[in-house]
């Protein structure tokens, strides 16, 4: 059982409070969903519990190790952040093989397999600056699932997604729950939250609250 | 292999700009190796007449590699970033790789310079001191390439590339200044006379670079190595780009 837990955490970026005292914990095998308004802190707190951005205040604590003290990363993390890209000169496939490279714990049919997953084709040659946004959207979260990670944490994952998309999102996240991930969903489509999530939270102004 | 190709790219720039040196093999004869050197670097063999844009000219194939590789380091933290060091064990690791790799293609740049210098002075064979000279310039245009190529991603990292472009070609510019004016005055002043790599290349081409200050002119590249580690430490990943706030 993995739990990922969050004490008093503050974030402060040019005198601006992004995270304000956010106290929640997950768990192993749970969906967890995050609704917000832009600019309510939805992508700060995914940042924040990724390694990517150190609290001003409070920590992160994941399986009683601190994050940016214990350990800079969670082992194994699987994560999709708004407005982060690709390599765009490269195929969908070599980009997720220059990010398997790093941890070397998948093959190349494994990376075939995650592609297809998300409704792509794994043998298309066009290089990613020629995706749709939907296509991009979709290769990224190919990226996140890949290597089977015990966490994953979606920020806005069915942007610019169809319907079958949409579908495709709420089958994974319910597969990787079912796996013994923690998945960890922020959007601001109660729609999204409402019908996926076992726990919901409402976040605001860099506050987390229930969900009503 | 791209990378290295590019870093090699100094070899025919440098050759180019030294046409004369080239093609007319004569002058090495007409001229001792000091005299060379001076025209190599100063394109005049009047120390008195040495400007900042000759010698610009003369060490601008090692610039190349700092504007090719000056966001080296910084675009992993960009383009890709969040998806590959969420994926990192650590991120003093990463910068560690990171650097070493970017230090193999400052070796490759500077090893065509100087063994560009070496042939346009000496030709094939000749020059009582060749080695030791070829060395110390190797060594010297390491520290240049290098030094320059990771304070221009630290910047970049800190304030953003536009900034980080300028900053660190102002720097070169004053240096290569400092340089000039060092050698002009013959000042006795340890700053101007040893941390500025410039005068130390200049120094090394004469053979009058001695070891103990080879040393001391590295000094500027550990305090820039210390400096982007901590840069890569404790900055917000993807957010350190303020384009994305």
């Amino acid at each position: 059982m993995n739990i990922i837990k969050t004490e008093a955490l503050k974030k402060s970026i040019k005198g601006a409070l992004v995270l304000n005292h956010v106290d929640f914990q997950m768990e192993s095998g749970k969906i967890y969903g995050l609704v917000g308004k832009n600019g309510s802190g939805k992508t700060m707190l995914i940042r924040a519990l990724s390694g990517l951005m150190r609290p001003t205040e409070g920590r992160v604590l994941y399986n009683h190790l601190e994050l940016y003290k214990d350990i800079d990363y969670i082992p194994s993390l699987g994560i999709v952040v708004e407005n982060a890209g690709l390599y765009p000169e490269f195929t969908g496939f070599k980009n997720l093989q220059i990010l398997a490279a790093v941890q070397k714990k998948i093959t190349d049919e494994d990376i075939k397999k995650a592609i297809a997953r998300v409704g792509l084709d794994p043998e298309d040659k066009r290089t990613v600056k020629k995706y749709s946004l939907g296509m991009k959207q979709r290769i990224v979260l190919a990226q996140a699932i890949m290597e089977r990670p015990d966490v994953l944490l979606l920020d806005e994952p069915t942007n610019a997604l169809d319907e079958s998309g949409i579908e495709i999102i709420r089958n994974i996240c319910r597969e990787e729950a079912a796996r013994g991930a923690i998945v960890l969903i922020a959007s601001h489509n109660k729609e999204d939250i409402e019908s996926l999530c076992d726990f919901k939270y409402r976040m605001e102004a860099g506050r987390i609250f229930g969900f009503d | 292999m791209r990378n290295i190709l590019k870093a090699s790219l100094i070899l025919p720039i440098v050759l180019l700009l030294n046409l004369e040196l080239l093609i007319s093999p004569m002058i090495r004869h007409e001229w001792g190796a000091v005299e060379l050197f001076m025209r190599f670097f100063c394109k005049s063999d009047d120390l008195t007449r040495m400007g900042v844009l000759a010698v610009f000219l003369s060490v601008f194939p090692l610039l190349i590699f700092v504007i090719i590789f000056g966001t080296f380091v910084y675009s992993d933290l960009t383009v890709s970033s969040i998806y590959l060091f969420s994926r990192q064990a650590s991120r003093g690791g990463w910068y560690l790789k990171t650097v070493l790799r970017l230090g193999i293609y400052a070796a490759v740049s500077s090893l065509w310079f100087s063994l560009a210098c070496r042939y346009l002075v000496y030709g094939f064979t000749g020059g009582e001191y060749r080695f030791e000279i070829t060395a110390k310039l190797f060594i010297m245009s390491f520290a240049i390439t290098f030094g320059f190529a990771l304070l221009q991603n630290i910047i970049s990292i800190a304030i953003g590339t536009t900034y980080g472009f300028f900053a660190t070609y102002a720097l070169i510019l004053i240096s290569i200044g400092a340089a000039i004016q060092t050698l002009k005055t013959n000042t006795t002043s340890l700053l101007a006379r040893i941390f500025n790599p410039f005068y130390s290349l200049i120094l090394a081409a004469f053979n009058e670079l001695t070891i103990p200050q080879l040393f001391i002119s590295f000094l500027p590249v550990g305090v820039i190595l210390i400096c982007g580690f901590s840069a890569v430490k404790y900055s917000d990943i993807g957010l350190s780009n303020k384009e994305l706030i």
